[in-house]
């Protein structure tokens, strides 16, 4: 728990960094996962209004620092909310028991491992990160 | 009760940290509300029965810095296969930080689309319910306030089952809950707070989400206790009684000893009464702006509250970046209980009374009790339109200032009070 202050300052460099960069985003699953997964679906996912794939399968979704620069195009890009709004939508969530916020990973290296790991994991990396040890689904 | 509880969390908490051989996914999370305020003018504020000034949404004409000030921290045990332990801990500065649990309950995942939770939780009445303390949560200060008076009958020990699932495009969520809760509540037309039972609850809630759409039905009943006899046989019944032999015999005519029959003073009462809610409530948002509506009803159906009544608000907002101006338009209106009123007043023999004391004296008696008793239903009868305007400034990832002023239009007294406040709600 940083100071709100410390927070503060690490998020508005992120957030010059990332109106420089402006990269594209690859949401990425495990190999051996072969749903069809949509942009609809990658919503639903990230706003916890479903706990399964399309073909089935329990989600382990995960997510990035908030203010690094792939998230932030992720939430805007395809959750069409900003990070403010995204943290609003949760704090429902989270204080109403409904939904525990995916699991914050510290890079786009650490997502594609825990991917490749993980059968049941989902997540989003800058299009430069992803390997042949993940299965891209899509790309915005 | 709460020390209960938290002994017991305590136990269990203990319990799992010598269980070495579960790694046990322990989160935390937390939110908390600074407000100030004022009211611009405190003439337009009415006093309570006990000759107090009342507030107007926790404000009065000094500046306040505490009454709506919340805290709190949720720990939530992730025990795995499914089972977890969530409690939350919460200190208002209306209870002078005196920090209680708000709720404390287990919850088991059977399938991905059905949870069922045990334990002390809050009851989603409304809209915003389950998140009622997380400013950060919603654009105003704080959710309409006539529409989310409750009477403080918000968490509950019980049973909830939830069901999430799609039904073509939409989410479907069904909650339905089952328990009782005892506590103490403040009643500002009585000088102490009263016990209060609701027992036998049952609850059934479904909302349906399609994208930036959601819309929320709910209905619940339960049977309510207040511990009230006493205080309406004392400042109500018998005082009207007293009052009207002290008149009497001060005019030197016989005392009337006006008795009035358990069966008809029940209808003042509340003991183990049925009492029902019903709510419904709409809310897009596809995110430039957004709009909720959201209607309810409370019928008592017995007591000498409001009965029923009724609130609707409409909120709306357009988000501007990091600011976000929005407004909101509430009405609350409550009847009284006239069916009561009428059963007390069946027992004042009013051709009697012309026949003892003529029919002059007789009808004076007759409207004097009969205005004496009406005091004792309609002291909460209400009708007020209220109105905000506000701007929630997101400055920082984790916390949001937020700038409003309030007021309203209450027709029962003709009062128009008005407060100017300023919060700022942080989540960690």
């Amino acid at each position: 728990m940083k100071s709100i202050f410390s927070k503060f300052a690490v998020a508005s460099a992120a957030w010059m960094i990332a109106s420089f960069a402006n990269a594209e985003i690859a949401v990425i699953v495990n190999l051996a996962n072969q749903s069809n997964i949509t942009t609809e679906d990658v919503q639903k996912i990230y706003l916890a209004k479903t706990k399964t794939f399309p073909g089935g399968g329990k989600i382990v979704a995960l997510d990035q620092t908030e203010g690094a620069a792939p998230r932030m195009e992720f939430v805007s890009k395809i959750i069409k909310k900003d990070e403010a709004q995204m943290k609003a939508y949760w704090s429902r969530l989270i204080f109403t028991g409904k939904g525990v916020p995916p699991k914050v990973m510290a890079s786009d290296a650490e997502v594609v491992e825990a991917v490749a790991s993980n059968t049941s994991a989902i997540g989003f990396v800058d299009v430069g990160a992803v390997t042949d040890k993940v299965r891209v689904v899509g790309k915005f | 009760m709460n020390v209960k509880l938290a002994t017991r969390f305590g136990l269990s908490a203990l319990a799992l940290a010598i269980t070495p051989a579960h790694a046990v996914d322990l989160r935390f999370d937390g939110f908390a509300t600074f407000v100030v305020g004022q009211m611009l003018d405190d003439d337009e504020l009415n006093h309570d029965p006990q000759g107090n000034l009342m507030t107007f949404r926790g404000f009065d004409d000094q500046i306040n810095f505490q009454s709506n000030n919340v805290f709190a921290i949720q720990a939530r045990a992730d025990l795995g296969e499914g089972l977890s332990a969530t409690a939350q801990i919460m200190a208002k500065g209306v209870d002078d930080y005196d920090a209680k649990f708000s709720w404390a309950y287990l919850s088991y995942e059977l399938t991905p689309e059905w949870t069922i939770s045990a334990g002390q939780m809050r009851i989603p009445y409304f809209y915003y319910s389950e998140s009622l303390d997380v400013g950060y949560s919603y654009p105003f200060i704080r959710p309409p306030f006539n529409t989310y008076d409750i009477g403080g009958f918000d968490n509950i020990s019980g049973l909830k089952a939830e069901w999430q699932t799609d039904v073509g495009n939409w989410v479907s969520r069904v909650t339905m809950l089952a328990g009782r809760t005892d506590t103490t509540l403040k009643i500002s037309q009585l000088p102490d707070p009263v016990k209060a039972q609701v027992s036998r609850m049952g609850l059934l809630a479904w909302s349906m989400n399609y994208d930036a759409f959601t819309v929320r039905g709910i209905y619940a009943r339960a049977n309510l206790s207040l511990g009230v006899s006493d205080y309406l046989d004392a400042i109500g019944f018998d005082r009207i009684s007293n009052e009207v032999d002290s008149t009497l015999t001060g005019i030197g005519l016989p005392a009337l000893g006006l008795n009035f029959s358990n069966d008809a003073r029940h209808g003042a009462y509340y003991d183990n009464d049925a009492a029902e809610f019903y709510g419904i409530a709409f809310n897009y948002d596809p995110g430039p702006y957004f709009v909720t509506i959201e209607s309810t009803v409370l019928d008592l159906q017995n007591g000498f509250m409001q009965n029923p009544g009724t609130g609707t608000y409409l909120n709306a907002g357009v988000r501007l970046g990091k600011i976000t101006p929005y407004f909101t338009i509430e009405r609350a209106e409550s009847d009284y209980n006239e069916k009561g009123y009428r059963r007390l007043m069946a027992e004042v023999n009013h051709a009697g009374l012309q026949a003892q004391y003529g029919s002059l004296v007789g009808d004076l008696i007759y409207s004097g009790v009969g205005a004496g008793l009406k005091q004792v239903f309609v002291s909460s009868l209400k009708e007020e339109n209220a109105y905000n305007i506000g701007v929630r400034y997101d400055f920082h990832p984790s916390a949001a200032f937020k700038l409003e002023y309030m007021t309203a239009k209450n027709h029962n007294y003709d009062l128009s009070p008005q407060a100017i406040a300023a919060s700022v709600d942080v989540i960690f």
